[in-house]
């Protein structure tokens, strides 16, 4: 007897799915909405990671550089380090889009008719949607906050800014992960 | 708001009405947590970049040594305008006939206007906590403009003399109504027609009253509006324990205030705030010493109620204070270092050495309110702020004072040794 679409090898009967009722509720899904929310997600949590970075290192940066004009070119370098962060986002989006697919046929899809490699290509797209994402929210907000604290102090002595930039490009690098590893994940998911 | 209450107090009923109806409409981010390292900046991230940049124009150990080697105002005015001050004290003209202190006195002005520049610049753009804030530190200047202006209208009835005390006034504790304080006569009960109509309607009128209800609570007749209370308050009241109490009373505020902001700004104002308890304590006491506030039976209660109720010395130290009895043969101050050095309380280092003292004093508030710049996102740098410029306007004056009288070299020395380097 199978419970809840669990056949007695123990591996998920899909078939059963919509007899049982409570796995259609992730399991009829169509995967491509799944997809379509990975793709959302990874650019626009990036986007929000870097908006917040830069809004908290350009704050100190103008009022700092009122008192010191000279930390206004170099200490661009962090606002572009934050800006860095969206362009990840972007370029994951466009690569997972090209995953895709097109909309299929037209006729309505039903949960018998999902196969596993759209099951792999949904789940695979949107979990590096997600990845990409948070990683890169984060890393925003980390270059942000070092951005600011170096705007500050290279305001105060000069040598301060190449030692601070280093701490921002340790934080910047936790973006670049999330790419890799969203790369790596949506490799061959592909949407028949 | 915890605070709600307290602010409250002594409103009329329409006007409590008001405030709480704009404290309802005002947007919650104004009245939200202060936020840390990841939100602070959207508020006050701007202004915080700006005290940090004045920050960078306190004079330095080398420019102070510059202007301690001029031999008149001539050469000073020369060496400041190296400084941060450059462009302030070129106007400054020396004119034709001149007395040196009044061109000192020009010079010290210019020094000021900065100063009040930089400082109304941080108020205008400041908004939500941070005006909160800032508007606090300038309660202290304007406790102080009132109680002179007191004193001037319980000295004299001439309205002239009165005004030229307004000139000397602190202007970072200005208010617009200032002038109308010579209206008042010089009568029994001046302080009561005061309060009723001028200095309720202050920000600091909170603290005047917390300083009077404590007068009320022994009346007979207590009415609603405790205006009539206050008639029976004359005007005996010793007007530099009135400016004790207050300035005590807006201190405890700010210190409530600051564990509200909480977060970071809790963490260094709490330290910067209790140093301040401390030395208020300790410079009362000295003070008090040779007056009849020292005597035994007056410790207790009279001089206590000058001690803030937080710091490192409440309330122990506080209870040592007041326990002790003038010795014969021992100076009240030798007692009191003594005292502290068998307790191993704060400050009990500066006290073994009673001449320098105060210039002593001035060392460890310096070194504090270093601190104050520490860390980011929090409220205690403009504090900080406030507080080194006043140790450096301090410095200032001294030299310009001693550069004006013609003085031999020694005299110059030591009266230079007073100068507190800040930062270093």
């Amino acid at each position: 007897m199978s419970t809840y679409g669990v056949a007695d090898s123990g591996w998920v009967n899909i078939t059963d799915l919509e007899k049982d009722g409570w796995g259609e509720i992730i399991g009829c899904v169509n995967p491509q909405s799944w997809a379509a929310l990975g793709i959302g997600l990874s650019i626009g949590l990036s986007v929000v990671g870097a908006a917040w970075g830069i809004l908290l290192t350009g704050a100190s940066l103008v009022g700092a550089s009122v008192k010191s004009p000279r930390i206004r070119s170099k200490n661009l370098i962090s606002i572009i380090f934050c800006e860095a962060v969206a362009i990840y986002g972007v370029i994951m989006s466009i690569i997972l889009i090209s995953k895709y697919g097109t909309g299929g046929d037209p006729e309505v899809l039903t949960c018998r008719q999902i196969t596993e490699d759209m099951y792999f290509a949904g789940y695979g797209i949107f979990w590096a949607g997600v990845t990409v994402g948070l990683s890169n929210l984060f890393c925003g907000i980390c270059v942000g906050v070092t951005g600011s604290g170096c705007a500050l102090a290279h305001a105060q002595q000069e040598s301060m800014f190449v030692k601070m930039l280093i701490v921002e490009i340790f934080g910047s690098a936790l973006g670049l992960f999330g790419v890799i590893v969203g790369i790596i994940m949506s490799t061959d998911t592909a949407f028949p | 708001m915890s605070g709600k209450d307290r602010k409250d107090e002594g409103l009329s009923e329409e006007a409590r009405r008001k405030a709480e109806y704009f404290e309802h409409m005002s947007y919650y981010r104004f009245n939200g947590p202060a936020g840390g390292l990841t939100t602070w900046n959207a508020e006050n991230g701007f202004l915080e970049a700006r005290v940090r940049g004045f920050r960078s124009g306190f004079l330095t150990g080398a420019e102070y040594k510059q202007l301690m080697q001029c031999n008149s105002l001539d050469e000073v005015k020369l060496a400041l305008t190296d400084t941060d001050y450059g462009q302030w004290i070129t106007t400054v003209a020396k004119g034709t006939e001149e007395k040196a202190d009044l061109y000192a006195k020009r010079l010290m002005k210019a020094c000021q206007d900065k100063f009040l520049a930089e400082f109304e610049y941080l108020r205008m753009h400041a908004t939500g906590h941070m005006q909160t804030f800032l508007d606090m530190i300038t309660y202290g200047p304007m406790i102080e403009n009132f109680c002179k202006l007191i004193i001037a209208l319980q000295k004299t009835d001439n309205a002239e003399e009165v005004l030229e005390e307004l000139k000397n006034a602190d202007p970072l504790g200005a208010y617009p109504h200032l002038n109308s304080i010579v209206a008042f006569d010089k009568a029994d009960d001046l302080l009561t027609d005061l309060f009723d109509s001028l200095l309720v309607d202050t920000p600091v009128s909170k603290y005047f009253w917390q300083y009077f209800l404590p007068e009320m609570t022994d009346e007979d007749e207590k009415k609603e509006d405790g205006s009539h209370a206050l008639r029976k308050f004359t005007a005996e009241v010793q007007l530099d324990i009135m400016i004790n109490t207050l300035q005590k009373y807006l201190l405890e505020d700010m210190y409530n205030y600051s564990r509200e902001l909480g977060g970071e700004t809790w963490d260094i104002m709490k330290d910067l705030l209790e140093f301040e308890a401390d030395r208020r304590t300790i410079n009362v006491t000295v003070n008090s010493f040779g007056t009849p506030l020292n005597e035994p039976d007056r410790h207790d209660y009279e001089r206590k109620m000058l001690y803030p109720n937080f710091g490192e010395l409440h309330p122990d130290g506080q209870t040592i204070l007041s326990g002790y009895g003038p010795k014969p043969g021992v100076s009240d101050f030798a007692t009191l270092a003594n005292e502290f050095k068998q307790k191993t309380l704060r400050f009990s280092g500066i006290l073994q050495d009673e001449e320098n003292y105060v210039y002593a004093m001035r060392q460890e508030e310096a070194k504090m309110f270093a601190h104050g710049f520490d860390s980011q996102s929090h409220y205690g740098c403009f504090y900080a702020f406030y507080k080194l410029k006043q140790i450096e306007l301090g410095n200032l004056q001294l030299i310009f004072d001693t550069i004006s009288q013609p003085a031999d070299v020694e005299q110059k020395r030591n009266l230079f040794k007073s100068v507190t380097p800040i930062f270093e």
